[in-house]
């Protein structure tokens, strides 16, 4: 965590509606939270998020929620770097700005550590939803990618449930895949749960 | 001057032990300001779990809005695992945009539950 800078050296903004809280620092670090939104650049957002102390990614989240709502809204890798640590904050913006194809935000989803089970969820629950058709289906079935045995999960639901497709033989997750058509196909009650961890609405 | 009896000494240091924490009524007959919003805050981070449905209207007295964050978030990081779905949604949405709508997403997403 960087070093805080001290209040008078702070954007005009954390200054002008913080002073009166720097006797107390869970105030401070509320209020510099709550001003955060209104920061102008990535450069103050990071002098004044060292102030916010426990509540530093709550800080940074709360700018990138605003630079969210923006049309259209700065480069996700910007958005990405001013989480900085902040895990559940970069999945925020993978989940709102999802890469251009499926497999890329599979593989985005190491960048959000101990969520990435959630992120993959999330990920291939939006490429159930966009109908894939076989040729797909065993494309994806077939591609090497990070969490391999929930994708493989995911795949086997388009095959085993909705009778679509594949798993691809050469694929790494083969056997799970295959595994999980069974269980579908002999549980078809398994289908109409929906899948965990969907994602959630965009924050607009 | 005549010795103050033991006992009574006694009893009047256990009056002064037994006495009760700031309550409502003292937080309401302070001025309006930090002081009585700050006192408010301490009132409602004293309020147990079961009791969370009063939460709502000590949280209300708050007139600083930073004051009301800081009250209704630290309650809500204590008692997350011990209130229901329905009073800890009530009380996000007592916060303002951003901050409701992050305070509802700790609440809500499955990846963020203890």
């Amino acid at each position: 965590m960087a070093e805080p800078i001290p209040l008078d050296e702070q954007p005009a903004l954390v200054q002008q509606a913080c002073a009166t809280y720097s006797d107390d620092a869970l105030l401070l670090a509320h209020c510099v939270t709550r001003t955060s939104r209104g920061l102008s650049t990535r450069a103050e957002l990071d002098r004044a998020c060292a102030l916010a102390g426990n509540l530093e990614g709550e800080c940074r989240q709360h700018w990138v929620l605003r630079q969210l709502m923006r049309a259209p809204p700065p480069p996700r890798d910007e958005l990405l770097a001013a989480c900085g640590a902040d895990l559940d904050c970069r999945f925020l913006v993978l989940d709102d700005l999802p890469a251009d194809s499926f497999d890329q935000q599979v593989e985005d989803c190491r960048l959000v550590g101990r969520y990435g089970h959630s992120c993959v969820r999330h990920a291939t629950t939006r490429w159930l939803e966009s109908e894939p058709d076989a040729a797909e289906v065993e494309r994806f079935s077939g591609a090497s990618l990070y969490q391999a045995g929930l994708v493989a999960e995911q795949v086997a639901r388009r095959v085993g449930c909705d009778g679509v497709g594949r798993c691809a033989p050469e694929g790494a997750a083969y056997a799970d895949c295959a595994r999980w058509v069974e269980i579908y196909r002999s549980s078809p009650e398994r289908c109409t749960v929906r899948p965990l961890d969907r994602p959630p609405p965009p924050p607009r | 001057m005549s010795a103050v009896p033991a006992s009574l000494v006694l009893v009047l240091l256990h009056g002064a032990c037994a006495l009760p924490a700031a309550q409502p009524a003292d937080c309401a007959a302070l001025p309006a300001g930090r002081e009585r919003d700050v006192c408010w805050q301490a009132e409602i981070g004293a309020v147990p779990p079961e009791a969370a449905d009063t939460v709502p209207a000590l949280v209300a007295e708050i007139e600083d809005p930073v004051v009301r964050d800081a009250a209704v978030l630290t309650w809500l990081d204590d008692n997350r695992d011990r209130v229901s779905p329905r009073q800890g949604e009530a009380l996000c949405r007592l916060l303002h945009a951003t901050r409701a709508q992050s305070c509802l997403r700790r609440l809500q997403a499955a990846h963020l539950q203890p």
